[in-house]
């Protein structure tokens, strides 16, 4: 508590003069890795400062030293030229630090003006005043002009509300440095702006702004200045409005990617109708019909809680089908559960790596053998060198980055484990005719990114019908054959690649 | 990468427990030299016999991701079939009751199973709320008495040593039973599944795997070992016993010695050879405190403790896991 308050003290003095927050030779080494190798730079306040990287590049670990969740083992740390004890989250938080998480750390059961004064409730004799509680939340709500009921529970606020209400409380704390680590992954559209219009109202006030995010767009949107890290070394520090997009990309993987889409190689050639999905309805979609064709890439585009992963799920077998057909080459087929419709050949990559399709805990070489284990039995036993086998060529063939087969899923960046996924489904024993990717590309860097699309490009080569589910529209619009828009549980339209613009796709997207 | 058969089933983490227990044993002849005869060793293997077929059945439930707190109730409610039929049949030859019984074992595990599996409920309530029912129809059953089991050829089964050794001969078809589990577990696709569908039911789900029908397995064959054990405890007891299993509580035990022997309480990890090395430790530590006179409620409070940290033990390593699942928060494996 008191120390909050000297924060606030000290905020209000230095109000004119901007603030600055300087990192000097900051190193970090885990087991095997240098995350951060002797990283400086600084940022000022009433500037937005982005952090870019590939996975791996060391962001995560520079946010979570400044916010106190881990120790550096060199450099520091100064706010306005005062090196920063940041020993533990809360001392963090004290001196002025606050991230903003994509994981809310909100109570979802307490209402909005406790969770924004948690820890600093208004007491009057003894008991909390919600009154003035009630009074002091309106006048920051009002601050930022948001349409937010103080009284309410966190729970029933949607998920751009929830994040409001935690920059509100960053902003309530009076933090100096405000972080915000992938703040717009589960945003609309919508939702992303009015996010935007809080951190430019904080921009003004003066505060030191760092965002990470691996979406360019916004970065060019909202950023005044880039700093980019690669390999836990910082590259170097630009102004937003004079660099572009093919020079970060550059500078993010040393290399340079060309225009991504352009340079893919695809498949030209569809064959006949693979799946055929006629007027399917579940408990969340109504009236879905589309043919997928072999060779075919389908995207599925449509804003956040549109029904793709849905209608997908339902011809996996996955969700309950109410009514309607789905016939695989011209066979009516009814998959009770996934594992009918892997053995009839649809394999899905679920929209949730780590929840709904690894085991973390296990082994690459189980991760990658899952759905085959019945193919893998020798006699009574499993094979363990057919499965080593399939492991390996799954890492040959996707390149994965491991020292050895049996490592832990868990320990493999974001790209490796979507690739032991793909793995898992085009292995020489799964005969996979449609292949099913919601979004394939989620928190991946863009070196892999790049990678998996070529990926798809070359299943439909091979005369696999593809479905791809993506939130990000460029990628979408540019890597699937032809876009199929939902909206509220329906098909609203469907786009070829050639006609497809953001556009059009979004107009489609956000059909009333 | 390869690693020898002994190895894989007894892994890293067993060395410290082996260390442990010989500690123990170094310990107690020191502080009491006596007590390391003959007749104590029987006693402590004879002990081993029952928590090792009884904590099989827990380990591999709970690697699957599930925990039944009505195993040892199970055990009761096989034993008291298993005596109504000697009672009800004269002249049945005992094997015979005890194969009714073992049966009845399966389908006391099925109960669970569907409760769990079938009406989707919170398996860790459930569970106690059966312990509670079967618990109070064993005492109705004899209205709260114990009945001797006078049958010299079930008595025998479990008090045979080995020629002139204080081993029983049942220690060996304990040790072969785990050595068997083990096997299962790691080379066959049933035991990957066991792991798999422990580590992530959601995943193993889209992945073609069907967890309902592999939790209920585990849960059958949880009542089915509990049953094998109720009848070895009652053969080396000579009775039933309405209440006794349920105040022991051998599932906390077996749970401890599981977590200390490596198996994850959030499921999908562990080995069978570790968990037994653990409830080795165990039956020779509780017993060596007796040996030393120390009141009963002693080895309870140093159970206890042991859970405790076991516990700790696994949330550490498990830290990390959690960690990158932030987004959700997993949910202990009786809990989904």
């Amino acid at each position: 508590m008191e120390l909050e308050q000297k924060t606030v003290e000290t905020t209000s003095g230095a109000e004119k003069t901007a603030r600055t927050l300087e990192f000097r030779g900051i190193s970090k080494a885990f087991p095997g890795v240098q995350a951060l190798d002797n990283v400086s730079f600084s940022a000022e306040g009433g500037k937005v400062l982005a952090l870019l990287g590939e996975n791996g590049a060391g962001k995560s670990t520079l946010l979570k030293i400044l916010s106190g969740d881990i120790p550096r083992d060199e450099g520091e740390i100064l706010l306005d030229g005062e090196p920063l004890a940041l020993t533990s989250p809360n001392k963090a938080i004290n001196l002025g630090i606050s991230v903003i998480y994509q994981e809310r750390q909100l109570i979802p059961s307490l209402s909005v003006m406790e969770n924004i004064f948690l820890g600093a409730l208004p007491v009057r004799s003894g008991f909390v005043s919600y009154g003035q509680l009630k009074a002091k939340t309106q006048e920051l709500i009002d601050e930022f002009g948001l349409p937010i009921d103080p009284t309410v529970p966190v729970a029933a606020l949607s998920i751009a509300h929830q994040q409001m209400v935690e920059i509100i409380k960053a902003y309530r704390r009076n933090s100096p440095v405000i972080c915000f680590d992938e703040p717009t992954a589960p945003l609309t559209d919508k939702e992303i702006d009015i996010l935007f219009n809080l951190i430019q109202q904080l921009k003004e006030q003066g505060k030191i702004i760092l965002y990470v995010s691996h979406r360019m767009k916004e970065i060019f949107q909202i950023t005044d200045e880039i700093v980019v890290l690669k390999d836990g070394k910082f590259v170097t520090k630009l102004n937003t409005s004079e660099t572009n997009e093919q020079d970060l990309i550059k500078a993010m993987v040393g290399r340079d990617i060309g225009d991504t889409y352009a340079n893919l190689s695809r498949n030209d050639k569809y064959g006949d109708v693979l799946l055929e999905v006629n007027n399917l309805t579940t408990y969340a979609v109504h009236d879905v019909s589309f043919k997928l064709r072999k060779g075919e890439v389908i995207g599925l585009a449509g804003l956040v809680g549109a029904g793709r992963t849905e209608v997908v799920r339902a011809i996996f077998g996955a969700d309950a089908v109410i009514s309607g057909e789905i016939k695989l080459e011209g066979q009516p087929v009814k998959f009770a559960s996934p594992r009918d419709a892997i053995d009839a050949g649809i394999a899905l990559c679920p929209e949730d790596r780590k929840e709904q399709g690894l085991v973390l805990w296990a082994p690459i070489t189980h991760n990658v053998s899952l759905p085959v284990l019945k193919k893998l039995r020798k006699l009574l036993f499993l094979d363990s060198k057919a499965e080593d086998d399939l492991t390996m060529n799954a890492i040959n063939q996707y390149s994965i980055k491991t020292p050895t087969l049996d490592k832990k899923v868990l320990e493999l960046s974001g790209g490796n484990q979507q690739k032991v996924i793909l793995g898992r489904w085009t292995s020489k024993l799964m005969t996979t005719k449609v292949l099913i990717l919601d979004e394939p590309t989620k928190g991946i860097d863009v070196g892999t990114k790049a990678e998996i699309y070529q990926m798809v490009c070359d299943f439909a080569k091979q005369g696999i019908g593809v479905i791809f589910i993506s939130s990000e529209l460029t990628e979408v619009i540019n890597v699937a054959d032809t876009i199929i828009v939902m909206h509220n549980g329906r098909i609203t339209g469907s786009v070829k690649r050639e006609e497809a613009t953001e556009e059009n796709v979004l107009a489609l997207a956000m059909l009333e | 990468m390869k690693q020898s058969l002994i190895k894989r089933i007894i892994n890293g983490k067993s060395t410290l427990l082996i260390i442990l227990i010989l500690l123990v044993l170094v310990l107690t002849y020191l502080r009491a030299p006596n007590a390391l005869t003959k007749g104590n060793a029987q006693q402590v293997l004879s002990n081993l016999c029952f928590y090792g077929i009884f904590g099989v059945g827990v380990a591999m439930l709970l690697m699957g991701g599930g925990f039944d707190f009505a195993t040892s109730a199970h055990s009761t409610m096989s034993t008291l079939v298993f005596l109504k039929v000697l009672q009800w049949i004269p002249g049945i030859p005992w094997f015979v009751a005890a194969v009714i019984a073992i049966i009845a074992g399966a389908l006391f595990g099925g109960v669970n199973a569907f409760l769990a599996q079938g009406l989707k409920l919170l398996p860790f309530i459930a569970t106690i709320g059966m312990s509670s029912v079967w618990g109070g129809f064993a005492r109705w059953a004899t209205r709260g008495n114990y009945v001797a089991i006078n049958d010299p050829g079930f008595s025998a089964v479990t008090a045979k040593c080995i020629g002139n050794t204080p081993i029983p001969w049942l220690f060996v078809f304990v040790i072969a039973v785990v050595v068997a589990y083990s096997i299962v577990l790691k080379w066959t696709r049933f035991g990957r599944s066991v792991l798999v569908v422990g580590g992530n039911p959601a995943a193993a789900r889209l992945a073609g795997l069907n967890p309902g029908r592999i939790k209920s397995i585990l849960y059958i064959n949880n009542g089915i070992l509990a049953a094998v054990g109720g009848l070895i405890w009652s053969s080396q007891q000579k009775m039933y016993n309405p209440t006794g299993l349920t105040t022991l509580a051998p599932e906390m035990t077996s749970l401890t010695a599981a977590m200390l022997g490596g198996v994850s309480f959030m499921g999908g990890s562990g080995s069978l050879g570790s968990a037994f090395v653990g409830i080795t430790l165990i039956s020779t530590l509780s017993y060596a405190l007796q040996t030393m006179m120390l009141p009963l409620w002693f080895v309870t409070l140093i159970n206890g403790l042991l859970l405790v940290i076991a516990l700790t033990i696994d949330s550490f390593a498990s830290k990390k896991i959690r960690k990158s699942m932030a987004t959700t928060g997993m949910v202990m494996p009786g809990m989904r």
